[in-house]
């Protein structure tokens, strides 16, 4: 007895659904992301082997290579870092503030930012990248 | 026969195109998005200030850093030396006021320099009392460094 070939109908993919998925998925990329707001700020920053992965703090302060001075992407003075960060912090329990400083900066100079922050009642937070450990430390001679 | 022409409107929104909007906006989100947590080390500054004229009754471990030379408890170390006698300290293991470490640091050091030096303290459990060297006392000895700590001492006791 010959079989008769069952005639299969073409495959269907539903794809009503696919704007809906791509849709759910922006919205979870909007709502996770952390726009820069620092990438115009030009900064060289230190290395050190005792720095560990943190938590993004919602405020952040940037010394850049010519010594100014931002605040949130948004530059500031000196005199008036403090006050402006304690009126950012307000009574938030979240008292992080980042601080990214250029390498080469002076402590006369971001020794006011340390001390304005540390004024402001702000757990800081130092940036920088890690550095491979090695045995001689470079910059810090001993005897 | 005359045919009738429809005059209705049409009504129908064409859609087609929106999942193809949607994933582009979702490649440009991936792309733009980092997922990378920055590298940092929170740092023990309290804040306040301390009469200098005024006689510590705590010696504090005291941190000399210069632009070429650090010096902890008057002995020049290298900052392997240095990460070493605070692992010896066992500050984690103290009370918040023992755990008091005062920074002396002279105005030309970079920040590098001095990120290493306070990572280590703040890795090691200690809390920073940061006095600055002044022009004058870079000869001779600085005045401010126990009145810090007595300053820190003050803000870090319950």
């Amino acid at each position: 007895m010959k079989l008769e070939r069952k005639k299969s109908a073409a495959p269907y993919v539903p794809t009503a659904s696919f704007g809906d998925i791509a849709f759910l998925l922006i919205i979870f990329f909007m709502v996770a992301s952390v726009f820069m707001k620092e990438a115009h700020i030009e900064v060289k920053d230190a290395r050190t082997q005792d720095v560990d992965k943190v938590e993004t703090p919602n405020i952040s302060v940037v010394l850049d290579t010519k010594g100014e001075l931002w605040l949130q992407g948004v530059k500031c003075s000196f005199d008036a870092l403090e006050p402006s960060v304690a009126a950012l912090l307000g009574e938030s329990k979240e008292r992080t503030v980042a601080v990214r400083i250029d390498k080469d900066q002076l402590q006369k100079d971001f020794g006011r930012v340390l001390l304005g922050l540390s004024g402001a009642g702000a757990d800081i937070v130092m940036l920088g990248q890690k550095e491979a450990k090695s045995l001689a430390s470079p910059g810090l001679p001993g005897r | 026969m005359k045919l009738k022409r429809d005059n209705r409107p049409v009504t129908d929104v064409d859609v087609t195109s929106f999942s193809d909007l949607a994933f582009l906006l979702i490649i440009f989100f991936i792309l733009t998005t980092t997922f990378t947590r920055p590298m940092g080390a929170k740092v023990t500054i309290p804040s306040g200030t301390s009469d200098p004229q005024k006689k510590a009754e705590t010696e504090y471990p005291t941190i000399n850093l210069s632009s070429t030379t650090l010096v902890f408890n008057k002995e020049p170390v290298s900052l392997e030396q240095f990460r070493r006698r605070l692992q010896n300290l066992r500050l984690e293991a103290r009370k918040e006021e023992e755990r008091i470490i005062v920074l002396e640091s002279a105005p030309d050091v970079p920040f590098e320099q001095y990120l290493k030096v306070v990572t280590a303290v703040s890795k090691a459990g200690g809390i920073l009392a940061l006095v600055e060297v002044v022009e004058e006392d870079k000869a001779g000895k600085s005045e401010g460094g126990n009145a810090a700590g007595e300053a820190a001492a003050e803000k870090a006791a319950p």
